[in-house]
């Protein structure tokens, strides 16, 4: 056993137990006490090669957090892997066999980009947020980049999901479904248009609520948690912008039979 | 256009954000698609997983604990020499299945609450404290203070949510502050506090702020809180108990209370369903707890 690399794990077993401790919260699932006995037996392993390879002139409290943090990313994406990835997957993508060939070929894609060059995409969390939620996040983008992989090399994503292609044409047609009632052909046209400007002109927050009803089909309750505002202010709110563009396209079009 | 960084997206999400950086952020998301796509995928993820552990906490539990039961009842009756004393077990049996359901009912409906407090808890920074709607005002931190003394009461009472308990606990103090000023003693119980003197510290509070004129706002905030928590159980909030307040209210809405209390107050008729209720006692709390 490489006696001075044990004398040094227990000289900072406390700093260790402290520094996991603090940061716990961050990573949860994760709890204290396996963490660190975990940690600590990655440390025994090869008779203590990691400390054993530290240059003299390292500060150890600087090498210890670094590790740490490295570790505690691993350990919770490999807690959370399935749940965030497979399983996510196959809800919103609506699988329902794990083994389905196309579910399996996002699922790898999505593993490999998170776990290439050590987990580097990870490895960029500054724990100014939770990790789960900074893995939700790096997920979706990779999912995201995997549609736009598809897209680019197959110009065809349909067979893994048709509504994914609104994601490359974005478009307010729903917006003017809801708000415009009239069955006449002519009044349709000219609504739609006037929206594209009238929605421009909005307010930043008017023009992000509408979009995130309309083109992210989000309910109020996730729209009010974004806004930081109670449900009933936030429906409020989109019904009074509605009310809004409503009027807009009705005015222009009069404006436009004057003429 | 420069797009958000992930951790961004991730402060967002948390409510680990200040204003400043949250309006700049909210302002990108209005013009990138490509950035609101992402929040919201994640946002709809991370709110749906909340939900589901939720729902799989409870109902695991009794499972397990319920199956360990019956197999142990199963097991004693096996043996037939204790016939008296399998008499007596199903007596007890009979006598503590309403005790165990109530236990099983109370456990939910705690971890409900405690959810309930953490959610609405998330977007409150706590070193930014002063910074609530009327913020030095000793008539909003009296009623903040009856809010957060039942949400204090509320994750104490469900368990060993350390992290949560003192976040409250700092702003419950912080709300105390403001009325008895900084140099009072406040109640010892509020620095040592658990399961067996959460009445003791609501006495002591009440006597506190009976000392300064403010006990019956203390109980308003109290009373909104409460008709939140009864929502959860799905149960509405006494009618009684909205009379008195709308009496309270009255004699010093001219004086000191921000507007739309006693008109919110009013629309708690007894014929609204505990939804409603729910969503009028939320608008009611956010009067006092909305960020300046």
């Amino acid at each position: 056993m490489n006696a001075q690399a044990g004398h040094i794990l227990k000289q900072y077993q406390d700093y260790i137990k402290n520094n996991i401790k603090n940061r716990i919260a961050t990573y949860d699932p994760l709890d204290l006490n396996t963490t660190y006995k975990d940690f600590i037996i990655r440390l025994h392993e090869d008779d203590f090669k990691i400390i054993a390879e530290v240059p003299d002139d390292w500060d150890m409290e600087v090498f210890f957090d670094r590790l740490i943090k490295d570790f505690m990313i691993e350990s919770a994406y490999f807690v959370l892997e399935k749940k965030y990835i497979l399983y996510r997957f196959m809800k919103e993508l609506k699988f329902s066999n794990p083994n389905d060939l196309k579910l399996i070929e996002i699922v790898d894609y999505v593993n490999r980009e998170i776990e290439k060059d050590g987990f580097s995409k990870l490895k960029k969390f500054k724990e100014e947020c939770k990790f789960k939620t900074f893995l939700g996040i790096v997920v979706t983008t990779q999912l995201n980049n995997f549609w736009r992989d598809r897209y680019r090399t197959e110009k065809n994503i349909d067979k893994y999901k048709p509504e994914l292609l609104e994601m490359f044409d974005g478009s307010e047609q729903s917006v003017l479904e809801n708000l415009v009632e009239e069955d006449q052909e002519n009044i349709k046209q000219m609504a739609e248009e006037f929206l594209p400007s009238i929605l421009e002109n909005l307010e930043d927050y008017e023009k992000l609520a509408i979009r995130m009803k309309y083109k992210e089909d989000m309910n109020v309750t996730l729209i009010a948690k974004t806004l930081r505002n109670s449900r009933y202010k936030t429906a409020q709110f989109i019904k009074n912008i509605e009310h809004k563009i409503k009027i807009e396209i009705f005015s222009k079009i009069k404006k436009r039979r004057l003429q | 256009m420069k797009h958000l960084e992930d951790e961004d997206f991730g402060r967002l999400i948390d409510g680990n954000i200040n204003r400043e950086e949250r309006e700049i952020f909210l302002k990108h998301l209005s013009e990138c698609g490509e950035c609101l796509s992402v929040y919201s995928q994640t946002l709809k993820f991370i709110e749906d997983e909340k939900k589901s552990r939720s729902l799989f906490k409870i109902p695991s539990f009794e499972i397990t604990v319920l199956s360990r039961f019956w197999e142990d009842v199963r097991r004693f009756f096996t043996v037939k020499k204790y016939r008296l004393a399998y008499a007596c077990a199903i007596l007890v049996l009979i006598i503590a299945i309403p005790f165990i359901l109530d236990y099983f009912s109370n456990a939910r409906v705690e971890q409900a609450q405690v959810q309930y407090i953490e959610e609405s808890l998330s977007g409150i920074d706590i070193s930014n404290i002063p910074a609530f709607n009327g913020s030095t005002d000793p008539v909003y931190a009296a009623v903040r203070a009856g809010i957060f003394f039942e949400d204090f009461s509320g994750t104490i009472k469900a368990g060993n949510n350390i992290e949560l308990r003192e976040k409250i606990g700092t702003i419950l103090t912080r709300q105390l502050k403001i009325m008895i000023g900084e140099n009072h003693p406040l109640p010892p119980e509020l620095q040592n506090i658990d399961k067996s003197n959460v009445v003791t510290l609501s006495k002591s509070i009440y006597a506190l702020l009976s000392h300064y004129g403010r006990s019956d706002l203390f109980e308003f905030g109290r009373f909104i809180e409460q008709g939140i928590f009864l929502s959860l159980e799905n149960k509405p909030v006494k009618q009684s108990d909205v009379e008195k307040f709308k009496v309270l209210v009255s004699d010093i809405s001219n004086k000191s209370l921000p507007p739309g209390v006693l008109n919110d107050l009013n629309k708690l008729k007894s014929n609204i369903t505990v939804e409603q209720s729910k969503e009028i006692l939320e608008d009611l709390k956010e009067i006092f707890l909305s960020i300046e």
